[in-house]
């Protein structure tokens, strides 16, 4: 059973169902690589049996995925490749792996185009952009947007909602926009939080020197801790609960421990520890909307779209017009995040109510998260992604930031004293595996010292075993967004003799979904060009535009009368047209919108 | 400016050369080159010759988006490679500015040829580095080649700029046949121009509240090509680089580009400055004019951005944007203006018709780059001397107006410049002349130059078959290019000013180091940090930003214990004219040892000094 909401009954949905031979001519050359795949699986990817014959498929995944993978770990970016790669040759139809650039450290920006190659041009249906990870410790959005690239993929055949998806929509997938900052975030020891930044060196202390002093591993285990001291003038005690949580001591309360901050010696010998890290800077705020100076905005970097990751992301938008929604996932905190990032920006009332209505069905399929406005509701930020995204070109754009202390135990944890509720979860579900105790080491400054607290894919990022749900989930919030993005149709055409031979051929267009086919900003501010509906087959002598298509009160169009403009077809909407043409027919009237897709109709 | 002492007071044959390539618009005669092709330019810069020693280096620091070389010339002396601050000088970003270019050039001849023989300039250059682009737009300068002549404005980027679907399909035409794109007006009472009644042939905005009735329409010459109902709305090129940077940047202007810092040219700029902190101070030689009429400061803080305080105790810090130069900059900002009026001769007044560009680079080099920055106009039509003439009020304001048909009136002005009063002072002037720059440069053209303003006839136009379509106003460039008779003198105030800038920039000294015995093989160490050139170590905005970087001081010494102070440390400002910091520092080491200490930042050089534990 389809949601209702969803399903947007279209005349001519059945007749495209193809027949099993059909299919299985189509899958041929997809068979045939699915053989070479299995042949030559690179190591480092889990080999995962093919479901055995006799099980009953759950619900919301592929019985048999052509590309088997695990969605329970944090892929490094030659696999988020690898992955697509895999995907573009088990569905070549459905998949192609590209890059739109390539990173500070030379790394290719990978972009997964996930659509139905063989009904349109793909670069002109309406599309979903969906990035992930442009901060580089926000790990999982590359997971998610990948999952959503491999579901739809896999899927399609199964699920008809997600053939007709694909086949009126493009989703353009990228899964990191900050590839060097993941690969840092991996591969060297890190905090949950760390690196925010790419690795473009920057002297962040002002002392002439790049990166010089990052963290250090002292004890070896790949990970970034805490450094505490024990020392009676310390502030801190150990919790009688769970001897790996620090509380603080009451003001009145004698402490145990100082705490010293993350792991790490003073490299450059300037009496400061970690203050020149690898880095450092926004990537979130290095865009040119509302972009402000680092006296402002100290992430912004030094000019708008300094970073090659920004721009690339920047130029392929531009060139993509047909773009018309877009998710950038970061994390953490169950939010649906929408702009603007500062309170004298503005979403334009139409806008807004677009907005809403999305993010609250954002808010049902998403348990725990909250659809929030950004400086309202977070923090002001000043040339973030997503505000760009809205303010420069129009696109209804969320970033939803991923993972929620409200899914440990799914409730709202409470603030208790002596308990914190991801230690509890790491007692009782984990084991004890996401907490690094604390370890005795030598600190070349601080003496003797220990070392120890949360692992870096903890509080961020998802434990394994939840990932999936997590991904899906959101997934099903973009593929909801996708499904209410425009989609420009011809309803009707209708001819009707007038005296004298000429004719009056009547067409209503209409957009059945949420979204305009332009939105208020758009239209404002003049970012695409307006839908076109266009006659053929006949000489125009004048050309309307509909005011009222029930009053038939018509606003002609004299220049290129055969090509009557609209400002935009609203969301869940119609428009009108009518042309006086002489000839005989038959008309065919097409409708083509940046945003909304093409479509064309003949008259009876 | 008749009290030039200097290098360029010899005319040298490269300097006559240049005056005789520039020939400038004195009239419709569109067979002749306006100003330097590329190729000249080219030519120009082969022929540049470092003697006695100088270092002269020429490198590209990017293409335009036809695929020009953006070149970037460097001038030094001869005195090593250690880090000196330098003075960039850009010319040529807004094409018309031609001018620009050719004091460019002038500056590279009076330095290549003052080095060794003035000391001055041999000074200057072999303490500090002077860059020199001198055409960032050479797109534009190609364009003002083509017949027929328009304002070139535009890179060669294609840019659909109607969003049609087809590209560069609709710029103007020459309807009248003389050669250049001017202006047509379009008889029509739905228009909302009117004829000047002061001055015949310029055009202001109706004011149908004073009584003006609405009589025409005002567009650029030109047919309806694509037959779209609009009419040159899609010229060949796309954006001016001098409107691209991200400092009060107009989104979805016409030439402004997608985003600032989209255009190639703008790009390289920005590059070069983010990637050279030893680039101290900037003067661009174009539209925006902060020299004539210096920028003052004002509140400090700029328009709201977070909440002050949502109830819950702010929880962000609340800063914005500076729209005004800070107070500890402003008063650098009117010296130097002060002195380049003294050189050029120029007045506040005549800024006017150079405030209204917004993204523009000079803006942008300080509030978002930090550091000193300054505007030339160079030369804007000046008062007219003939007795008789009826001035308009040299304080009334401009507006975007005539110039820019397309353009609201009024608000790009009033809200615009930080150098005049209150904007309520300023929309008021700006209502009582709209068009005050025009309304200049038009009298002073009638007066010197008539053949820059084509005046007004009436064409036949196959769109308004039934309406009095008219063709006149202004040849493009005419407004930046000044008289032919005076544009050496021009060039040498100009080039006075620079090499005077050039010598103002900071440079550190270490006047003074001692160690004094505490005993016992401890000494105390202290050092003057002293700044002995004319402008402070950085803006005070730099040190907002903290880009450039502050003063670095390193102590060390082979066998010697830093036990008091810090090894580095930094000093944040040396404000200038000779100011002096001291420090000191407690060391432990034998007599007889030594110490240095030495004291650096990109932008104001390094110095150093040793003393003896004695």
């Amino acid at each position: 059973m389809r949601e209702p909401t969803m399903s947007g009954a279209r005349p001519g949905a059945r007749e495209r169902r193809g027949s099993i031979a059909r299919w299985l001519a189509r899958a041929a050359p997809a068979l045939a690589a699915l053989v070479a795949i299995a042949l030559a699986r690179p190591a480092g990817l889990a080999a995962q049996d093919a479901s055995p014959a006799g099980a009953l498929a759950g619900l919301g995944a592929p019985a048999a995925p052509r590309v088997p993978v695990s969605w329970d770990r944090y892929y490094d970016h030659e696999t988020l490749g690898e992955l697509g790669r895999r995907l573009e040759k088990a569905w070549p139809d459905r998949c192609r792996l590209s890059s739109i650039g390539r990173s500070v450290e030379g790394r290719e920006i990978w972009l997964i185009t996930v659509t139905d190659f063989g009904t349109g041009d793909p670069d002109r249906k309406p599309a979903m952009w969906i990035d992930g990870n442009i901060h580089a410790n926000e790990i999982q959005g590359s997971e998610i947007a990948l999952y959503t690239a491999w579901y739809l993929c896999e899927m399609a055949d199964r699920v008809e909602w997600i053939a007709d998806l694909l086949r009126d929509r493009t989703f353009y997938v990228v899964p990191t926009i900050n590839p060097d900052g993941r690969e840092n975030f991996l591969r060297e020891p890190n905090t949950p939080h760390s690196p925010r930044s790419g690795v473009a060196p920057r002297d962040d202390d002002g002392d002439g020197l790049f990166d010089e002093d990052d963290f250090d591993d002292l004890d070896g285990d790949g990970e970034i801790t805490q450094m505490r001291r024990r020392d009676p003038a310390g502030r801190w005690v150990t919790s009688p609960v769970d001897p790996r949580i620090m509380v603080r001591a009451r003001p009145d309360e004698p402490g145990e421990w100082e705490l010293l901050g993350y792991e790490g010696i003073d490299n450059d010998g300037d009496g400061r520890v970690n203050e020149d890290r690898a880095g450092y800077y926004d990537p979130n705020r290095n865009w040119p909307w509302n972009w402000a100076p680092a006296y402002v905005e100290s992430g912004a970097d030094i000019y708008p779209t300094s970073l090659p990751e920004t721009r690339a992301v920047v130029d392929f938008v531009i060139a993509h017009p047909n773009i018309a929604g877009a998710q950038t996932y970061h994390n953490s905190g169950g939010m649906i995040l929408r702009g603007p990032g500062i309170s004298r920006d503005t979403v334009r009332d139409a806008d807004l109510r677009v907005y809403d209505v999305l993010g609250e069905r954002g808010e049902e399929i998403l348990p725990g998260y909250r659809y929030i406005v950004i400086w309202k509701d977070l923090y002001t930020t000043w040339g973030n992604e997503l505000d760009w995204f809205y303010g420069a070109r129009g696109i209804l754009t969320f970033s939803n930031e991923l993972w929620t202390p409200f899914n440990y135990f799914r409730v709202e944890p409470e603030r208790e004293r002596w308990d914190r509720v991801e230690y509890r979860f790491d007692r009782y579900l984990l084991f004890g595996e996401a907490i690094v105790p604390w370890t005795p080491v030598e600190h070349p400054q601080y003496g003797p010292i220990e070392v120890g607290g949360v692992k870096r894919q903890y509080t961020r990022a998802i434990p394994g075993f939840l990932l999936r749900e997590e991904a899906h989930r959101n997934m099903a919030f973009t593929l909801y967004q996708a499904h209410q993005m425009p989609l420009a149709r011809v309803d009707s055409v209708e001819v009707r003799p007038l005296p004298g031979g000429l004719r009056e051929v009547r067409a209503r267009v209409s957009n059945p979904r949420l979204v305009p086919t332009r939105t208020a900003q758009d239209v404002e501010r003049g970012i695409s060009a307006p839908d076109r509906v266009s006659i053929e087959g006949g000489r125009v002598v004048a050309g309307f535009r509909l005011e009222d298509p029930l009053s038939g009160i018509a606003v002609e169009q004299r220049h290129r009368p055969e090509r009557i403009e609209l400002e935009s077809i609203p969301g869940m909407g119609t428009a009108a047209v009518k042309w006086i043409v002489r000839g005989d027919g038959p008309f065919t009237v097409t409708v083509e919108s940046t945003k909304g897709g093409r479509h064309s109709k003949r008259s009876g | 400016m008749k009290r030039f002492q200097g290098p360029a007071r010899r005319a040298t044959p490269l300097l006559l050369a240049l005056a005789a390539a520039w020939t400038g618009p004195t009239g419709v005669r569109a067979q002749e080159p306006h100003l330097r092709t590329n190729a000249e330019l080219e030519r120009a810069l082969g022929r540049l010759r470092a003697e006695r020693g100088a270092d002269l280096r020429i490198v590209e620091i990017g293409r335009s988006a036809g695929g020009a070389p953006l070149s970037l010339v460097r001038v030094a002396g001869r005195a090593g490679e250690a880090p000196r601050p330098a003075l960039l000088v850009v010319a040529g970003a807004h094409g018309p500015h031609a001018v620009g270019t050719e004091v460019a050039l002038a500056l590279l001849d009076s330095l290549l040829a003052g080095y060794g023989r003035d000391s001055a300039v041999t000074a200057l250059l072999d303490r500090s580095v002077v860059l020199v682009a001198p055409r960032l737009n050479p797109d534009a300068a190609a364009d003002a080649s083509r017949r027929p002549l328009e304002e070139p404005v535009r890179n060669a980027a294609p840019r659909d700029d109607d969003r049609d679907g087809e590209v560069d399909e609709d710029g103007p035409d020459d309807l009248d046949g003389n050669g250049i794109i001017t202006w047509m007006r379009i008889a029509d009472p739905a228009g909302t121009w009117i004829e000047d009644p002061e001055d015949p042939g310029l055009m202001r905005p109706a004011d149908p509240a004073r009584g003006d009735r609405r009589a025409w329409k005002l567009m650029t010459e030109g047919r309806d090509d694509d037959g779209d109902g609009k009419w040159n709305e899609d010229p060949r090129g796309g954006v001016d680089p001098a409107a691209n940077f991200p400092h009060d940047y107009e989104w979805f202007g016409e030439t402004t580009g997608d985003y600032p810092l989209s255009a190639p040219e703008s790009r390289a700029l920005a590059e070069l400055l983010a990637g050279r902190e030893e680039i101290a101070a900037v003067v661009v030689l174009g539209t925006r004019d902060n020299l004539a009429a210096p920028w003052k400061a004002g509140s400090e803080e700029g328009r709201g951005g977070g909440p002050t305080d949502d109830g819950d105790g702010a929880r962000d810090r609340i800063r914005e944007p500076l729209e005004r130069v800070l107070a500890g900059d402003a008063p650098w900002f009117e010296e130097i203006s002060r002195r380049y009026r003294e050189r050029t001769g120029r007045t506040e007044a005549d800024s006017l018709g150079a405030e209204r560009f917004g993204g523009d680079p000079v803006s942008w080099a300080y509030y978002h780059m930090g550091r000193w920055a300054f505007g030339s106009a160079v030369w804007t039509p000046p008062k007219p001397e003939a007795p008789g003439v009826p001035e308009p009020d040299d304080d009334a304001e401009p507006a975007a107006g005539a110039d820019f048909p397309d353009a609201e009136p009024v608000t790009a002005a009033a809200e615009e410049d930080a150098d005049a009063g209150p904007a309520s002072d300023r929309k008021k002037a700006a209502k009582e002349d709209p068009v005050a720059a025009e309304r200049r440069a038009l009298r002073w053209i009638r007066a010197n130059r008539p053949g820059d303003f084509v005046d007004w006839r009436r064409v036949e136009h196959p769109d308004f078959p039934d309406r009095v379509v008219e063709v006149g106003g202004f040849v493009p460039m005419a407004r930046w290019t000044p008289p032919a008779a005076e544009r050496e003198e021009i060039a040498r105030g100009e080039v006075e000013f620079l090499i005077g800038l050039a010598a103002s920039l900071p440079r550190l000294a270490l006047p003074r180091l001692t160690a004094e015995s505490l005993g016992d093989g401890a000494w105390r160490i202290t050092a003057r940090v002293a700044n002995e050139g004319f402008l402070p170590t950085r803006t005070e905005l730099a040190a907002r930003l903290g880009r450039p970087r502050a003063i670095r001081v390193n102590v060390e010494g082979t066998g010697v214990e830093v036990v008091g102070g810090r090894r580095t440390q930094s000093i944040e400002d040396l404000p200038g004219g000779g100011a002096e910091v001291e420090l000191s520092w407690v060391v432990v080491g034998a007599r007889g040892r030594r110490v240095t200490v030495r004291a650096e930042a990109p932008a104001v050089g390094d110095a150093s000094a040793e003393v003896e534990l004695r």
